[in-house]
């Protein structure tokens, strides 16, 4: 008898791998849209041409050079901003949580902006293709970090007090966004026109300045990240029960949270730094997420990591495509996906279904 | 196990919520604590697995203090059943019980685990239910589901605060019943109880709380009408018959 139960509990386990496994293919096809679409007609056949090596020198120049590194970005920050997202929530137990509505991407764009302007690392120049360009990605990403830091110590600080519930730490928030907001306006006034152009772009995220470079820097950064996230998810799962109860099965709490929520904000401030602002991902996609697969962290973590990024590439080729030639920042297109989702959330109250 | 409470203290922001608690519990023991809310049940069961840190005073595990234990190894010792458990995300009751389990999984769980999961629904009568969503369950289920997942951490002791809180008559017993055979089985059970009837029937040592101390310990022959009256500060009527006895609370 105890023979079947194990037997259901594996079906409902294959279930879930199917599920990865559907998400992967899912990625694939995105990407090979991504490949194709864009004012340059490459089709599967320049594709397959490229791929056996005779290729014509613009198409390679267009695909190596622009295209990939543009989906490489996409999928990475995905990925990352997602899955910060579904940590963060499991962490704070708190559904509406995310690197964006904590203010943790604002503190890391304030932190992007300051390294330019302040801290010198903004000899930035226009680039060839009308894109400012920093010079110093390492200062510029260790500023985010440390300033992302920042925000993660207020919302922690007030999750330790009793009663700090998901809406208070929403509102506060609310309330390191539009501070860091007003430091970022306050910079603007400051810089000079190129400055200027490129802080512009972090307030609304761009993968157009994704490069070969910062993928790499992305890669180092995230795996490590990912692997730590997969290597606690038994940990956020005892947290999903209560802080007590967590304890008592031989969980430290207070660093469970602490290293989370670190290495969530180092997640978010490396896409920031190169891409800028680009809401609403980690709050949407952890919630699709759910409520297709459910709760349990050890699918929730890589579900939200594959899902994180086939959402952000889909959302960059369609923000590329939708008013041709014009190419819009996708992060005023994951603006307005997210915006009416998150509303959604609030009006139907977030006790229900999933979250009860 | 054995357990001993050398004068623990423990306070709350600076007031006081346990002081000077000294008692002994042996193997197999079912220990009931009583006394009326706030009167320290459940911080002296955060305390004896170190949930909370006590300010003064140590409690020894077979004459090992706890805070040699690493929190792993204890949660392989004891497992806790807290009060209420304010889930905000559904889990299926297999997944539940299996997080029991957590102490010894380390990067995923083994067929060991499964298998020690599924035996305990079996035990349990909950196979039924192993793919229901336990936010859906009654709360008698609840609770048996809640039970199971502590047997899953294999401990010697069980910590229960209220298990029977919000369930009636027939499940309360039920669940004292389940309590009762572990601690047949040499799991020492303690329980914070509020019903002194139902302490009686299943416990073989109890212990009041008052204001934080221990008020009284003992066995049956420490309910007598001075005890209850001075422990919940109201009148009550003791009824011997054969060799029950029954608190029956009074006028006022």
């Amino acid at each position: 008898m105890s023979e079947k139960v194990i037997r259901q509990y594996r079906k409902y386990l294959k279930r879930r791998s199917y599920f990865l496994t559907a998400l992967f293919v899912m990625l694939l096809i995105t990407i090979y849209f991504a490949l194709v679409s864009g004012s340059a007609d490459i089709g599967i056949k320049s594709l397959t041409g490229l791929l056996l090596g005779n290729g014509t020198p613009l198409t390679s120049q267009i695909v190596v050079q622009i295209r990939m590194p543009r989906i490489a970005g996409a999928i990475l920050g995905g990925t990352a901003l997602a899955v910060s997202g579904a940590v963060i929530q499991s962490l704070l137990r708190n559904p509406l949580a995310s690197p964006f509505t904590l203010g943790i991407s604002g503190a890391s764009a304030f932190g992007a902006a300051f390294a330019i302007i302040v801290l010198g690392a903004g000899n930035s120049y226009v680039g060839s293709n009308d894109v400012p360009v920093v010079n110093q990605p390492y200062l510029v990403t260790s500023s985010a970090f440390l300033w992302s830091l920042g925000s993660v110590a207020v919302i922690l600080l007030l999750s330790k007090y009793r009663g700090a519930t998901p809406e208070i730490i929403i509102l506060s928030g609310i309330i390191i966004s539009s501070l860091f907001g007003a430091g970022i306006a306050a910079m603007q006034y400051l810089a000079d026109s190129v400055q200027l152009a490129s802080i512009v772009f972090w307030t609304f995220g761009d993968l157009g300045r994704a490069a070969w470079k910062d993928t790499l820097i992305l890669v180092i950064i995230l795996v490590p990240v990912l692997v730590f996230f997969m290597y606690q998810r038994w940990n956020y799962k005892s947290l999903n029960s209560g802080d007590d109860y967590a304890r008592s099965l031989g969980v430290n709490v207070t660093r469970v949270r602490l290293t989370g929520m670190v290495m969530a904000s180092l997640a978010t401030a490396v896409v920031v730094s190169f891409y800028g602002i680009i809401a609403f991902i980690g709050l949407v996609v952890p919630h699709i997420v759910r409520r297709i697969i459910g709760n349990d962290e050890h699918f929730l973590i890589p579900a939200a990591a594959v899902f994180g990024g086939v959402f952000l590439l889909l959302a960059d080729t369609l923000a590329r495509t939708i008013i041709s030639p014009v190419i819009l920042p996708v992060g005023i297109l994951t603006s307005f996906i997210g915006a009416p989702l998150f509303l959604f959330l609030l009006i139907r109250g977030m006790e229900k279904s999933y979250w009860s | 196990m054995k357990i001993t409470v050398q004068d623990i203290e423990f306070s709350y922001n600076g007031s006081p919520a346990l002081q000077n608690v000294n008692t002994g519990i042996e193997k197999g023991d079912f220990v009931a604590l009583v006394g009326p809310n706030g009167s320290g049940k459940s911080t002296l069961i955060k305390c004896l697995n170190g949930i909370l840190k006590t300010r003064k005073g140590t409690v020894l595990i077979d004459e090992k203090p706890i805070n040699a234990f690493t929190p792993g190894e204890l949660a392989k010792e004891m497992a806790y059943v807290p009060q209420s458990e304010n889930r905000k995300s559904a889990l299926h009751v297999f997944d539940v019980i299996l997080l029991g389990r957590k102490p010894y999984i380390y990067w995923k769980p083994t067929d060991h685990d499964l298998r020690i999961t599924a035996n305990i629904m079996k035990t349990l009568h909950l196979e039924d239910l192993a793919m229901r969503d336990v936010n859906k369950l009654s709360g008698g289920q609840q609770q048996t589901v809640f039970i199971a997942r502590a047997l899953a951490q294999e401990p010697d002791i069980l910590l229960l605060d209220e298990p029977t809180a919000n369930l009636d008559i027939k499940h309360q017993m039920e669940v004292l019943e389940l309590l009762k055979e572990q601690a047949d089985k040499g799991i020492t059970v303690i329980i914070a109880l509020h019903d002194i009837n139902m302490a009686m029937r299943y416990a073989n040592k109890i212990m009041m709380l008052k204001e934080g101390t221990l008020f009284a310990s003992g066995g049956t022959e420490i309910i007598t009408k001075e005890n209850i009256e001075k422990l919940y500060d109201i009148k009550v009527h003791i009824i011997r018959e054969h060799e029950n006895i029954f608190v029956v609370p009074g006028k006022f």
